[in-house]
């Protein structure tokens, strides 16, 4: 397969993923929304991940983490029937989730990115997977080194929970531009660290 | 290659969004050049690598997601999904009856006419085609669960 189709497959495929998960997403939040339990238990199964790795950056330890999962989708819950759909279920969740966690007062007062701890996104990768994780953790810690802790969320919210320049923005309120530049050079970086690799 | 050129296009390539479209110019690029080739399919590998343990659902059964759900909706019940299990009884009863059917026929068609014969067979075929078609479209489940084992075990 040449690159050019394999580009065009996976652009295919990623967005027909994306389709996918919003129909199921709308699906299971009208059945959750006329008292199904089990359709929001689906939808938590989904995201929990997601709010955990999140939640870890701010709290740092499982026990508080555990709260903040609660509350956060004890809200999502309670404000379902307020979604209208404007933007995915998982920007909205994720909007939710920044702004508990930072009015949160067992928060740590700084950001540790998912970055720096690895256990947490432990998956079934091969070797080669692992490396270039790791590489790509790298080039994330490298990158957000010097910025504040907006900036490290945001780099996470790309690199780790695969949201788009527009979707960070609208969670954490950043304006698109300043989004997408932190993004560029952390890509950058990651870029560097690759072409290294390639050529060990 | 060159070095500028390939520089500009790499540089296109970062600025790209999340489920952006690439654009020609970088896909004819990436088509004529390896090095860029190479580097972008190393950013799409450690890109998935990254995004895709997150991306995989808790089981709705565990004990994380029934410590949330009771503490979101106080008298939610823990309901162990149902497996409906593949009965093959109707499958085998209706597999014995046309193996008894073809050799009944078989062997009272053995002296007969042959061209009667050849259209019988035919109609056996196609009902034994469409008996295979159906089991297997009836149990789909089964079938993808064993070829996903059998992708495990390999």
């Amino acid at each position: 397969m040449n690159s050019s189709n394999l580009h065009n497959n996976i652009d295919n495929t990623r967005s027909m993923e994306r389709a996918i998960i919003e129909k199921r997403d709308k699906s299971l939040i009208s059945s959750a929304c006329a008292g199904d339990s089990r359709s929001f238990a689906r939808l938590v199964s989904f995201y929990e991940k997601k709010v955990r790795a999140f939640g870890m950056g701010f709290f740092k330890n499982s026990s508080d983490t555990d709260d903040f999962i609660q509350e956060v989708f004890i809200k999502v819950y309670a404000h379902l029937s307020t979604f209208r759909g404007e933007s995915l279920f998982s920007t909205w969740l994720m909007r939710i989730a920044y702004n508990t966690a930072v009015n949160s007062v067992k928060r740590r007062k700084e950001y540790v990115s998912l970055s720096d701890d690895f256990e947490i996104i432990d998956g079934d990768l091969g070797p080669e997977d692992r490396q270039l994780r790791k590489l790509t953790a790298q080039a994330v810690r490298e990158a957000i080194a010097e910025l504040p802790e907006r900036y490290a969320v945001c780099l996470d919210l790309y690199f780790f929970n695969d949201m788009s320049h527009n979707e960070i923005s609208d969670v954490l309120e950043l304006p698109v531009n300043t989004v997408k530049s932190h993004i560029f050079r952390a890509k950058k970086i990651l870029k560097d660290s690759l072409a290294e690799y390639a050529s060990m | 290659m060159n070095v500028e050129k390939c520089g500009q296009i790499m540089h296109d390539y970062l600025l790209l969004d999340r489920h952006e479209h690439v654009p020609l110019k970088i896909t004819a690029h990436l088509l004529a050049c390896k090095k860029c080739r190479t580097e972008v399919r190393l950013l799409t590998i450690a890109d998935k690598a990254c995004t895709k343990p997150l991306s995989i659902p808790v089981p709705i059964t565990s004990d994380s997601i029934t410590s949330i759900m009771k503490a979101v909706i106080p008298n939610y019940t823990v309901e162990e999904p149902v497996f409906n299990k593949v009965s093959l009884k109707r499958w085998v009863i209706s597999g014995l009856v046309m193996i008894f059917a073809m050799l009944f026929f078989g062997i009272n068609s053995y002296s007969q006419n042959s061209q009667i014969a050849v259209s019988v067979y035919l109609v056996f075929a196609a009902v034994i085609t469409a008996y295979l078609a159906l089991f297997v479209a009836g149990n789909m489940d089964f079938f993808i669960k064993k070829l996903k084992n059998l992708q495990i075990s390999l």
